[in-house]
């Protein structure tokens, strides 16, 4: 019910025009339900005119023809046409107003709905690109943008044809009841007495549908999953030689998708045959009574024919209701997944601006875990960085690298322990301040689909042009910038080129060295970069980083010697530390990959 | 300006020429479902029928029952009822009709739609497993994986519910029509006046909201894919603190988004009242001529039948604007269809030509005989001329710069690709000339990036052998190394195998291979994603994999390729060392001097 709570909260800055846009419906609608007048009244004239001493007795006596008939010139032998072209522009008054006030309504909603639903997505994107790194984990991306995309859809048609429908449902009902009852009541009450009915079915199928389109919607996630992780895979199957295997696996699917597809039409197939059955019953039942009430001369056969309008008008929109709940259900569902993001808390943007930074790191005793249920990825950990040092920090796989450099970026924060930027807590500077302060570039780097030189100035769209080409160069992005005839003005991703890892790599540290950060922190940058290029790109880095505080994650021994001190990582405690020279002397993690190195150069010295 | 608006207009001219055939095809295929087909007409038909006619025996009750009626009651005081009893089971004969009509084609055209979606997936599916690489080089996963999810949802559109549209709309006009003339072909002419009208209007009106709708999908694709880019690069904008400018960028593309989409619902707002306002000019012109006629008493216009023109009059533009509806559907719907039509026909580069032999179990003798190759017709050839011998149960490493051809050595032995000129055999056979499926299950190959699907570690190792027991699960971990995962077999491995390291997963693959039992193993830079104490550990495996079988071996890690049998290095497509790696540290040539750099510092 909140959720419903949520769905019309959406619509406050609206609620005036959407407002006016219900009442324009229902103005509409009014106006629909005189039209038949129109016919009746022309009848009875006919009528009258035909048998003409009978006028008296076919004159309506319903307040809505009595004030029709102020308008209309009165009717005798010779002013039948004023009386007809009377009649006909009154009709044709009366529709312009229905259509033109169903076309306002139907314009100021649409304008509200487009509205509410961009602002949704832009609330919900500024929200999402504020939320802390740990939300990311308990939710997968694809569901993030399912909610930005999908749901906000969903919720989006709820405010443009739902809410409308409801409003439509009702109002046809009511006017067109009451235009009957003020002619003859019990002849209207009749023309409504399976209406119970009808709606009872309606919410059977309310129930039904809600029940088999959750399991439709869970068939159908199941299969476009097995796609998507089959072309994914695609040239695993190809390897494996397991197209056969695979197809028979979607096959399975499909079908059990298919099913469930024929289940949900069969919901459908049977209630909309057995709404409408109701429903003409109802009017077959109404057309009879009109008939006897007729000819008991209770009712003119004006009004009788503008009766079976009526009763179709009142027969119908009752069926629309278990359409209308079960759509109203799925757009509570999105609201609900929404309201769902938009309740975690952003990221807090406190702390003081860092001024000029000159690079001193310290972490004393920071233990940090990502749930509260999880073994420590760093525990008690403590060191000290100078400013202007490099340090390497190296371990195996999970041993606690990166989130020691998620900390420094607070992307987490430490659970226990202090972390000190030139001697102050790093809590106590603001986030952004202190990313803009050290730059990272990772071992997966994203590129966004653009052009090279776009991806490289992504910080700074309006950078100047010889920094990109320095920064290019020190990257060694150059090499690739050559491969194609387009240069930097290449597009890479979805839309473009698809660039290796390594030259993926190479361009996002491009992208971290552009703004010129005061640290700089690499984690594992030149895992897909052959040893040549890496040489090069650290060796070209000398200079950009000559007085720069640098932390090299990695575990490749020639990235690891650029350093002056390296600390040993395992389990998430620091186990190591030391110069290179000395570590090498030191049983441990560094030594075992030293130990390869130098078999191998013993190998050389003994070729030569 | 004039040569955009040309472009718009050239455009258009091709979409219509692309209609026919699309609507041609997929009607084939939902045609293959005669039984559904024949029942969707036949319930869209009978209940456009049903609905037409009604006011015919409209007239009739008002004319043939009520008024008589009327008249005797008033003379005499009783009435007539037998004629109410037989009008009240023409009503309950055509309601029974008309509600199981609309059974019926709800049914059947819900069946359609399901069982076209079926087989075009299958379709598609089925022909994206056979694929070649080559395709795969070209195409992008994420739009190959909407034509399987909501294109096929958007054409079978058409073909179900759309056709319901397009039937019922043809058959009411028809209807309509039939029965109006039947009765006084003037005033049929008088209802018939505003058709021109509100056929030009139609149509100008739902050119509009094509237009504005596709903008609008333009921009929503837009949207989707500047949010999935900035959702899944978000790490990218918190490091570097560009959050506020994606959202601004963002704002301004949800800012098209939103003009283009209410374009479209202000168009679509237009076209209801358009109906209503011509029906009722229609209806207008029936009372004022048809009540004249009436009342002069022209013989055919009686009470009824002024009623029924008069619903007539409102009734026949809705199927005008159903049917051009069903022209929005398919238009929209058109590209989708292509995207879907394209897949299915596109050709299969690499398959078994005509009736072949299988191979046998192969010893594992691999001959590249003067072979020509190169990525995409008419391009640079990367191999020339291309000559190698690999005898059975050789273990072969291949070194070399980046474009040197390493990798298309071994995807020619794969037979990912095929050769342009020349021959690649196996055991002195053309590989081509047997079958590709009993090649490819006698290979074992590891690539880069390991993939592993969602499942059990136990599914996945299993994935190259179905039949291979949790015994012999055990005895391949062991032997390369990861023993530790056979008490594992029953956990999950998380979606493409999130759950474990990439060193996890590598092994895991090379389990997978080793468990396949293949003749001819090929690994290419299959160490490059681990680290150096796990590509330690994984050393040992390659070590036992290799032994007994022909193995290729693709790496930049010395370590991977010392304990290789030969070694070829390979630059621009050549051969330019071969021989083991004793020979070749002492040729002091290219390997002696890339082994040099990757060891020494600076």
């Amino acid at each position: 019910m909140t959720s419903l709570k949520d769905l019309f909260r959406t619509l406050d800055r609206y609620k005036w025009q959407y407002t006016v846009s219900a009442i324009l419906l229902i103005l509409s609608i009014v106006f629909r339900s005189f039209e038949p007048k129109i016919l009746q009244i022309a009848i009875d004239g006919v009528i009258s005119l035909d048998n003409s001493g009978t006028i008296a007795d076919s004159s309506p006596t319903d307040r809505i023809s009595l004030i029709f008939n102020r308008f209309l010139p009165v009717l005798s032998p010779d002013n039948i046409s004023g009386f007809l072209l009377a009649l006909a522009l009154m009709y044709v008054v009366i529709s312009l107003f229905r259509g033109g006030f169903l076309f306002a309504a139907d314009v100021i909603k649409s304008w509200c709905a487009e509205n509410v639903s961009r602002k949704m997505r832009d609330n919900a994107f500024a929200h999402i690109q504020r939320l802390p790194l740990s939300y990311f984990s308990r939710i997968t991306r694809g569901e993030l943008i399912q909610r930005v995309t999908g749901d906000i859809d969903t919720v989006k048609g709820f405010l443009k044809d739902q809410i409308i429908d409801i409003i439509r449902v009702v109002a046809i009902f009511a006017f067109s009841f009451w235009m009957m009852a003020i002619v003859n009541l019990p002849y209207a009450l009749i023309s409504v007495c399976l209406t119970p009915l009808i709606g009872i079915s309606a919410y059977w199928f309310f129930r039904k549908e809600k029940a088999v389109w959750r399991l439709h919607e869970a068939e159908s996630d199941k299969l476009s999953d097995m796609v998507q992780e089959n072309l994914n895979g695609i040239r695993l199957v190809a390897a494996f030689a397991n197209e056969n295997y695979e197809i028979e696996r979607f096959h399975q699917q499909n079908i059990r998708k298919r099913d469930i597809g024929f289940r949900h039409n069969r919901v459908h197939a049977i209630f909309w045959p057995v709404s409408d059955m109701l429903g003409f019953i109802q009017v077959a039942v109404s057309i009879m009574a009109g008939g006897v009430f007729a000819i008991k001369g209770q009712i003119t056969v004006g009004e009788l024919v503008s009766f079976f309008t009526y009763i179709f008008m009142v027969a119908w929109p009752m069926r629309q209701l278990g359409r209308i709940l079960s759509n109203m259900g799925m757009a509570v569902v999105a609201m609900e997944r929404i309201t769902e993001i938009m309740a975690e808390t952003r990221e807090p943007e406190d702390g003081s601006h860092a001024e000029d930074i000159r690079g001193s790191i310290v972490f004393r005793n920071v233990s940090f875990r990502y749930k509260r249920d999880e073994a420590f990825a760093l525990n008690n950990v403590s060191f000290e960085i100078a400013p202007g040092e490099k340090v390497a920090i190296i371990g195996p796989t999970g041993a606690g690298k990166t989130s020691v450099t998620r900390l420094l970026l607070r992307l987490f924060e430490p659970e226990s322990g202090v972390i000190l930027l030139d001697g102050k807590p790093l809590s106590s500077y603001a986030r952004k301040s202190v990313r803009k302060k050290i730059g990272l570039a990772l071992q997966k780097a994203f590129l966004f689909s653009t052009t090279i030189r776009n991806n490289i100035a992504y910080t700074q769209p309006g950078a100047e042009e010889e920094r990109v080409a320095f920064v290019s160069e020190v990257a060694r992005v150059a090499e690739i910038r050559d491969i194609f005839p387009q240069g930097f003005e290449t597009m890479v991703g979805e839309k473009g080129v698809t660039l290796s890892g390594g030259q993926k790599q190479r361009v996002s540290l491009a992208r971290t060295l552009l703004p010129d950060p005061e640290v700089l922190i690499l984690d594992d940058i030149t895992s897909a970069v052959d040893t040549e290029t890496e040489q090069e790109i650290f060796h070209a880095l000398k200079g950009e980083l000559a007085d720069k505080t640098t932390i090299i994650v990695s575990h490749r021994i020639t990235s690891i010697q650029q350093a002056d001190r390296i600390l040993v990582l395992d389990n998430g405690e620091l186990i190591q530390e030391g110069t290179p020279a000395e570590l090498e002397k030191v049983p441990g993690y560094y030594q075992e990959i030293f130990r390869i190195q130098s078999a191998l150069e013993q190998e050389i010295s003994q070729t030569k | 300006m004039s040569s955009h608006i040309y472009k718009d207009v050239k455009e258009e001219a091709e979409r219509k020429q692309a209609l026919w055939p699309f609507l041609r095809r997929i009607f084939q295929i939902s045609f293959q479902y005669k039984k559904w087909f024949w029942l969707v007409t036949a319930g869209a038909a009978g209940t456009a029928i049903a609905d037409g006619i009604l006011p015919l025996i409209w007239i009739h009750y008002i004319d043939e029952v009520i008024t008589p009626a009327m008249e005797t009651f008033r003379e005499t005081g009783v009435a007539d009822w037998r004629e109410m009893y037989r009008q009240a089971m023409v009503f309950v004969v055509l309601f029974v009709l008309q509600a199981g009509a609309i059974g019926a084609f709800i049914l059947a055209a819900g069946r359609l739609k399901e069982n076209v979606i079926f087989d075009l997936r299958e379709q598609m599916f089925s022909k994206l497993q056979h694929l070649s690489y080559s395709f795969y080089d070209k195409a992008a996963i994420g739009n190959l994986s909407i034509r399987l999810t909501s294109d096929v949802n958007r054409v079978a559109q058409v073909i179900s519910w759309g056709f319901v549209e397009l039937l019922f709309g043809l058959m009411m006009i028809t209807v309509s029509l039939a029965a109006m003339f039947s009765y006084n072909w003037k005033l049929s002419l008088i209802v018939m006046l505003s058709v021109p009208v509100l056929l030009y209007l139609a149509i100008k009106v739902r050119g509009l909201i094509l237009q504005y709708s596709r903008k609008a999908r333009k921009a929503y694709s837009q949207m989707a894919a500047f949010l999935t880019e900035h959702i899944n690069g978000l790490e990218v904008n918190k490091t570097t603190v560009q959050e506020e400018r994606a959202t601004g960028e963002f704002q301004e593309v949800t800012g098209e988004l939103q003009y283009a989409a209410y374009r479209s619902s202000y168009y679509a707002s237009l076209y209801y009242p358009i109906v209503v306002v011509t029906g009722s000019l229609s209806a207008a012109l029936v009372v004022f001529l048809g009540g004249h006629m009436a009342i002069a008493g022209i013989t055919g216009v009686t009470i009824g039948v002024l009623a029924a023109f008069f619903s007539y009059a409102r009734m026949i533009f809705e199927p005008i604007f159903d049917i051009t509806r069903f022209y929005a559907t398919a238009q929209d719907s058109l590209s989708a269809g292509e995207r879907i039509f394209n897949l299915i026909d596109e050709p299969i580069e690499i398959k078994d030509h005509g009736e072949l032999q299988s191979f046998e179990e192969v010893r594992g003798e691999i001959r590249f005989e003067s072979v020509d190759f190169g990525y995409g017709r008419g391009g640079n050839l990367i191999l020339e001329n291309f000559d190698l011998t690999i005898p059975a149960g050789q273990s072969v490493a291949i070194v070399g710069p980046t474009g040197s051809g390493k990798t298309t050595i071994s995807s020619l032995i794969c037979r990912f690709y095929e050769p342009l000129e020349g021959a690649l055999k196996i055991d002195g056979v053309d590989y081509r000339e047997r079958k590709l499926h009993s090649f490819r299950s006698q290979l074992g190959i590891i690539l880069q990036t390991p993939h592993l699907f969602s499942g059990t570690f136990r599914d996945n190792l299993r994935y190259g052998n179905p039949a291979a027991t949790d015994e012999e699960i055990a005895t391949a971990l062991r032997m390369i190394g990861a023993g530790e995962f056979a008490t594992r077999l029953d956990e999950q491995v998380g979606e493409e195998g999130g759950n474990l390291s990439s060193g996890e997963k590598q092994l895991i693959s090379f389990a997978r291979t080793l468990i396949k039992n293949p003749r001819i193993l090929i690994m290419d830079e299959a160490t490059s994603s681990v680290d150096t104490l796990a590509e330690m550990r994984i050393q040992r495996g390659i070590d036992s994999m290799i032994k007994g079988r022909t193995a290729i071996i693709i790496a930049h890690r010395l370590s991977t390729i010392r304990n290789c049998d030969r070694i070829l290095v390979i630059e621009k497509g050549k051969i330019v060392e071969d021989g083991s790696h004793e020979e070749l540290l002492s040729g002091k040539g290219h390997y002696f001097h890339l082994y040099n750099r990757q060891v020494r510092e600076n």
